[in-house]
């Protein structure tokens, strides 16, 4: 079962804008293993969404550019093949859900149509084959009423009913990865609370690898089996969920992780309300990244070192990385 | 001090908000949206009063009543003792002076043309609170209690993070000195890490201006790092108010629970088996189910309560709970 479904070697991705070369991501690496959930943590504009276009080439050219890495995908580099190939590829073995469940479906088309494009660009079926599978997807993801909702437009749904078309139609082909760019980020708590649980029925029932990616350090505990968390383009911490919770051994995700109001403390502690902990300043622009580790200017345990060298992403403890010089055990 | 005897800064009683909904000219017949419906709250001085419910629930629609932004259908409001349910417009405005709000989105609510210094004085000017030197004066002190610098004064709102502008708008609401802020949303739309930068500074003002605070909020911890006391909406009613410890500890309506068991915890060991997950999304509040407006997604749902809407009743003091079966 420890076969890699997906991996990435030294991607780096570029943005050309006004005469100034942006690095959103710069060298990241990562591996899934099929079936498991990949978690991929940040604050906005921290390259985590980039990242995850570009497995599908979905980074517009210009200003876009991947500049360097492989994306490996069954032994084959998606960087180096055909746009045809990469067509073939996209929502047949590897597919995405969005954040936007309002924006991100087509307002004129019927769920039925839109549900049945894909299936029709990826087999050869007769009317009625296709007509099936679409019901029979829609059922999966438990949207009631599946034959009428095959005649019915997006406008008619709700926010959460939305997510579940769109993951409906990212599994009809049953791929055998995931990716989930906040899926659930604009959806209220209940909603979300069922969305991830079907997103996890169904990775259980249809062997799917998942990339989960989120800013919701709670998202990630539930769901993600492996944890990465990107700071300004870059990885800065890398470990199985159950060890970086317990000791983050970055300042950044430390500072993360106190920065949640942590709902177990508040109801043992609940004389009066603490002060949060927080970090300091906001994510430096990609324009201009200091020198050194770009968290520096943040960090409370900074040194005069890590303004000058950027510290090596380096093994703390067994499957536990971190880039940072001092060692937090 | 003794918790009843603190003044009550804001009370509102039986407050409506009925928004119609004309199907056509000819159609006599006139529908509403119940987007407040019976609700009543009371917000003492120094305390944070939380409001927590999903999209739909009318939570951003209290507070813009309450504000009188939006004309309440029936009901009082009361500040410090006054009525101001059915002020005109020129009555109303020294009371904008004393209840402020703020806006969830810190990139739409401040105006784009004007300088920051000038969005933050302008409240001033109006109100005439003290001469012009005075005011400059007094911005300088104001941008330094939310943490930016006075050399922001005359930059324009794009030139700030999301963050910045949150402390904008809570610059602006300070400029006069307010008892009351109602902030709707105030952090939802921040990272993480500035949302807690925000959250703390929320809660300096306040002990440092003896503030209250009616806060909005649909996630509920943030709701509960910062208030006292918390009410529950669901489509419109309130369905259940409580401090802030009853409500962690001992949540007694159905919705209440099903919402703190939705909440993704930052603990993979205490990973939840099975969340209590409640089925179905929230009704349209067009047609809003008869009886419990809860009962359609409800797991103890009896018949009772798809006939008799449940009343807020007292279980316990300061614990109130519309269901019946509590």
């Amino acid at each position: 079962m420890n076969e890699v479904a997906l991996e990435i070697k030294n991607l780096s991705v570029e943005f050309h804008l006004r005469g100034k070369k942006v690095k959103a991501v710069s060298n990241l690496s990562w591996k899934l293993k099929k079936g498991h959930t990949l978690g991929i943590v940040g604050e906005s504009g921290c390259g985590k969404s980039v990242s995850s276009l570009a497995i599908l080439k979905l980074i517009p050219d210009p200003p876009g550019k991947i500049s360097s890495g492989s994306i490996l995908h069954e032994g084959k580099d998606i960087l180096k093949m055909s746009d045809k190939n990469i067509r073939n590829l996209r929502g047949k073995k590897i597919s995405m859900v969005f954040q936007e469940p309002m924006t991100s479906l087509n307002p004129l088309m019927t769920i039925g149509k839109q549900i049945s494009e894909i299936i029709d660009r990826h087999f050869n079926l007769s009317k009625e084959q296709t007509y099936e599978k679409a019901k029979n997807i829609l059922d999966l993801v438990q949207i009631p009423d599946s034959d009428r909702w095959l005649n019915g437009y997006p406008h008619e749904m709700s926010g959460g009913m939305r997510q579940r078309v769109m993951i409906a139609m990212a599994l009809v082909c049953e791929p055998t990865v995931l990716i989930a760019d906040e899926p659930t980020t604009a959806l209220d708590v209940t909603t979300q609370a069922q969305i991830l649980a079907l997103l996890n029925n169904l990775q259980k029932k249809l062997g799917t690898a998942v990339v989960m990616i989120t800013h919701d350090l709670g998202v990630i505990s539930e769901t993600a089996d492996h944890v990465i968390v990107m700071y300004a383009g870059k990885k800065v911490e890398e470990a199985n969920v159950i060890d970086l919770f317990k000791k983050p051994k970055h300042p950044y995700t430390q500072g993360l992780m106190r920065a949640i109001p942590n709902l177990e403390e508040i109801s043992k502690n609940v004389s009066k309300p603490k002060r949060l902990e927080e970090i300091k300043g906001i994510v430096p622009s990609l324009h201009d990244l200091p020198a050194g580790c770009s968290f520096a200017n943040r960090c409370s345990f900074a040194m005069e070192k890590c303004k000058k060298v950027t510290p090596n992403f380096e093994e703390k403890s067994s499957g536990h990385w971190a880039s940072c010089f001092k060692d937090f055990d | 001090m003794n918790e009843n005897k603190k003044e009550l800064i804001l009370e509102v009683i039986n407050l409506k908000t009925f928004f119609p909904i004309k199907k056509g000219i000819l159609d006599f017949k006139k529908n509403y949206v119940k987007a407040v419906d019976n609700v009543s709250l009371e917000i003492k001085a120094g305390e944070t009063f939380g409001i927590v419910g999903e999209s739909g629930s009318g939570k951003s629609t209290l507070g813009k009543s309450i504000m009188r932004l939006v004309k309440p259908t029936s009901g009082t409001i009361k500040v410090r003792g006054k009525d101001i349910t059915s002020l005109s417009k020129n009555e109303m405005f020294p009371i904008r002076k004393d209840v402020q709000i703020i806006f969830q989105d810190p990139y739409s609510s401040l105006n784009p043309r004007l300088t920051v210094g000038k969005i933050v004085s302008e409240g001033m000017y109006l109100h005439k609170v003290c001469n012009e030197i005075e005011i400059k004066e007094r911005l300088k002190e104001i941008f330094e209690k939310v943490g930016l610098s006075e050399f922001h004064i005359n930059n324009y709102p794009h030139e700030f993070s999301g963050g910045q502008r949150q402390r904008i708008g809570l610059a602006r609401a300070l400029a006069l000195n307010p008892s009351l802020i109602i902030a709707d949303e105030p952090v939802s739309a921040l990272d993480v890490s500035v949302q807690a930068q925000v959250i703390n500074l929320f809660m300096d003002l306040q002990e440092e201006f003896q503030l209250s605070y009616m806060f909005i909020a649909h996630d509920l911890s943030v709701i509960a790092q910062i208030c006292s006391k918390i009410g529950v909406m669901y489509l419109g009613n309130i369905v259940e108010i409580t401090d802030r410890k009853t409500l962690f500890k001992n949540p007694q309506h159905p919705y209440t629970k099903a919402l703190l068991s939705s909440i993704p915890m930052p603990n993979p060991q205490s990973r939840k088996k099975q969340h209590l997950l409640i089925k179905g999304d929230i009704p349209s509040p067009t047609n809003p189910p008869i009886g419990c407006k809860f009962h359609t997604r409800c797991p103890h749902a009896t018949k009772l309560c798809s006939e008799q809407m449940p009343v807020l009743k007292e279980i316990d003091k300061e614990h109130q709970v519309a269901c019946h079966l509590v």
